[in-house]
């Protein structure tokens, strides 16, 4: 993060036109120079005996170097450091501190203080010792520039302040470019999407998730166009309220897609006066389906206990009941009941463990899934007519199975258990059916693949086609059962991913169980 | 409100055990009345409208007392319920809920349908017969008619 150098956090033309400026009215040399790679940012007013003489010869160069060498080494921030270079010339460095970190030095020179120029042999003595020509030099020499103990205080004072501004600028320019990287890493570490809009509309920002969603960089383009296709505002625009200073968080199914998203959008105050909206939206599709289906199991499940309860507590008021009659009738020596009223008794028992051995059945569908394996539909249809031959028989029931019905991928005994159950249930449905015929057969309906248990049976009237398939849920309580079978052939089917329903054109005309398995 | 004599109760109730006691119970109290026991709410209607296999029945005149299962094949206590509170000719007719269900939901319901009465069957045989006693005690001799 902190690595950026001082030219890429501040814009330096402005200073070094300041630079340029202050130097025609002090005419005091000025150079920026950067810390780290030791590059000139900013110059103005080099002097020809650095830059001609001094510097351009290998041996007083050094005496260059170690004299830089030696200024950056007692840089102290928000001081100057003045130094006669050991070439004979003053120079003065301000260090340039941005976060904690020395970006670049300020100097000051070379320059003479009054005085100093009257020791003209030593620079004559210089040129001899570094082979300089005399004349140029000493006119060199001539134009550095020579200040009063009073002006060049003045000037350090002045570059003391230069110094801090530029580093003020620069660590607010720091601190953007931080706030920038966070805001990018929160942005990026979002898993929605996340676009700022103008109060026209106009897509000022998109997040690099809505940019991949959308295909495309849409800034400048309108938010109603981009994000929903739309040719004028969506009809469940919040931007009023937004825009009105409010944050607004919504749930909303999106036309254009059909998922459910999850969306805050708060106010944006920008420097100019002028207001944006950021919207950060959350495809919340999945816990919406969720939360669906939890409903759906708790309700189930309230119902299912609700029902459990009441149809277990039935035979046991039957049982109680009929156990105080047979005390009252006994007691006053009436037996001519007894034998009916203990056979209800042994009735309502039978009943209750049936339903309990039912109910375990059923909560084990979901639990106890065996692999699927390919299964010979066909093949599985005439196994579990064998089964149930000896109640067909007695019932008198003609049963067919439709020949090359298709291999598929399924639980083998559960779906067994499903044509059994559909068979027995066409048996004990028959109605008046004196003929009942019986077929397991597969229509195809486009791609779907539909199996079908159809018999010429009771039948059942359109307003109950849906409700049979409840736990306990019952048409004819004279016929023998106790409503789970259908509600476990739901479970098994939907278990496999399929559906089931039943067709029928009503009381007498016959019905038709029908799944599909995927 | 126009009634058959003497006093009738209609019992609806699909569990025929239920029924049997229930109807063995009332045949202990000592209040000369009839009962008359239909398996289902469509064929409580059908008794009240005089249809179907009532078609031969006077429909001016009304039984005295439902006394009625919820939880029931087709047409529902609660379903049979509304109907009886919904029509001027019926909405006078007493009905009493008689269930094994004791969910707060059932109760709230029935009587959210205007039902007068609400009764869990009690599993003791002696309670049983008690409390219909009391019931019929109450609505044959105590409670006012119009």
């Amino acid at each position: 993060m902190n690595n950026y150098t001082l030219s890429e956090l501040i814009d330096l033309s402005t200073i070094q036109n300041l630079a340029a400026e202050h130097y025609k009215i002090s005419g005091m040399p000025i150079g920026i120079i950067d810390a780290i790679d030791g590059s000139v940012l900013v110059g103005v007013g080099w002097q020809d005996i650095c830059i001609q003489f001094h510097r351009a010869n290998t041996a007083s160069l050094k005496a260059c170097n170690d004299s830089d060498d030696y200024i950056k080494n007692h840089l102290v921030e928000g001081e100057a450091c003045q130094y006669l270079c050991k070439n004979g010339l003053w120079d003065i460095g301000v260090p340039i501190m941005v976060a904690k970190r020395h970006l670049a030095t300020l100097f000051l020179g070379q320059f003479f203080y009054e005085g100093d120029t009257s020791d003209r042999d030593y620079f004559v003595r210089q040129a001899q010792q570094y082979g300089f020509d005399l004349k140029e030099y000493l006119a060199a020499l001539d134009r550095v520039p020579v200040f009063t103990k009073e002006k060049v205080d003045s000037i350090i004072n002045y570059n003391k302040s230069f110094a801090k501004f530029i580093a003020e600028l620069a660590e607010r320019s720091l601190r953007d470019l931080e706030s920038k990287a966070k805001y990018q890493a929160i942005v990026d570490s979002f898993d929605g999407l996340i676009y700022v809009c103008s109060p026209d509309y106009r897509i000022e920002f998109m997040s690099g998730k809505l940019v991949e969603r959308t295909g495309r960089d849409a800034v400048g383009e309108l938010c109603y166009k981009v994000l929903h296709d739309r040719d004028s505002a969506c009809p469940w625009c919040i931007n009023e309220r937004v825009f009105a200073g409010e944050t607004v968080r919504w749930e909303i199914e999106s036309p254009k897609d059909g998922r459910w998203y999850y969306s805050v959008s708060a106010p944006i105050h920008n420097a100019d006066g002028s207001m944006s909206k950021q919207a950060m939206i959350l495809d919340i599709t999945e816990r919406k389906r969720m939360e669906t289906e939890l409903q759906n199991k708790n309700h189930e499940l309230e119902n299912y206990t609700y029902t459990v309860s009441h149809d277990l507590k039935s035979p046991l008021i039957t049982i109680r009941g009929f156990a105080g009659a047979i005390t009252s009738d006994l007691a006053a020596g009436r037996g001519d009941r007894v034998e009916k009223d203990l056979n209800r008794i042994c009735n309502a028992a039978d009943k209750m463990m049936t339903l309990l051995d039912d109910l375990l059945q059923l909560s084990r569908i979901g639990r106890v899934i065996h692999p699927p394996e390919p299964v010979d539909m066909t093949c599985l249809a005439n196994e579990v007519l064998e089964n149930l031959s000896s109640l067909l028989q007695k019932n008198g029931v003609q049963a067919t199975v439709q020949l090359e019905m298709p291999t598929v991928s399924c639980d083998r005994q559960r779906i067994s258990e499903v044509l059994q159950n559909l068979v027995e249930n066409a048996v004990q449905y028959r109605g008046e059916q004196s003929e009942l015929r019986v077929q397991i057969g597969l229509r195809q309906e486009g791609d779907r693949q539909i199996f079908f248990v159809r018999d010429n049976g009771a039948g059942i009237a359109t307003e109950y086609q849906q409700h049979i398939f409840g736990l306990f849920n019952r048409l004819n309580t004279q016929v023998p059962g106790n409503g789970v079978g259908l509600s476990l052939v739901k479970r098994i089917i939907e278990e496999h991913g399929g559906r089931v329903w039943v067709e029928s054109e009503g009381e007498g005309k016959g019905s038709t169980f029908c799944f599909s398995l995927n | 409100m126009n009634n058959q004599e003497p006093f009738t109760i209609l019992l609806v109730e699909d569990n025929m055990d239920h029924a049997e006691m229930v109807i063995r119970n009332l045949e202990d109290v000592p209040l000369a009345h009839t009962v008359v026991h239909v398996e289902n709410g469509e064929a409580a209607l059908d008794y009240l409208y005089a249809r179907g296999p009532f078609s031969h029945r006077d429909p001016s005149l009304l039984p005295h007392l439902m006394l009625m299962d919820l939880r029931m094949p087709k047409v529902s206590g609660l379903e049979v319920l509304a109907q009886v509170k919904g029509d001027d000719r019926l909405r006078a007719l007493p009905v009493v809920i008689l269930t094994t269900s004791d969910a707060e939901a059932d109760v709230a319901q029935a009587y959210a349908s205007h039902a007068n009465s609400y009764l869990t069957k009690p599993a003791d045989f002696a309670e049983l017969g008690q409390m219909l006693k009391d019931l019929v005690v109450y609505w044959l001799n105590w409670n006012r008619k119009i």
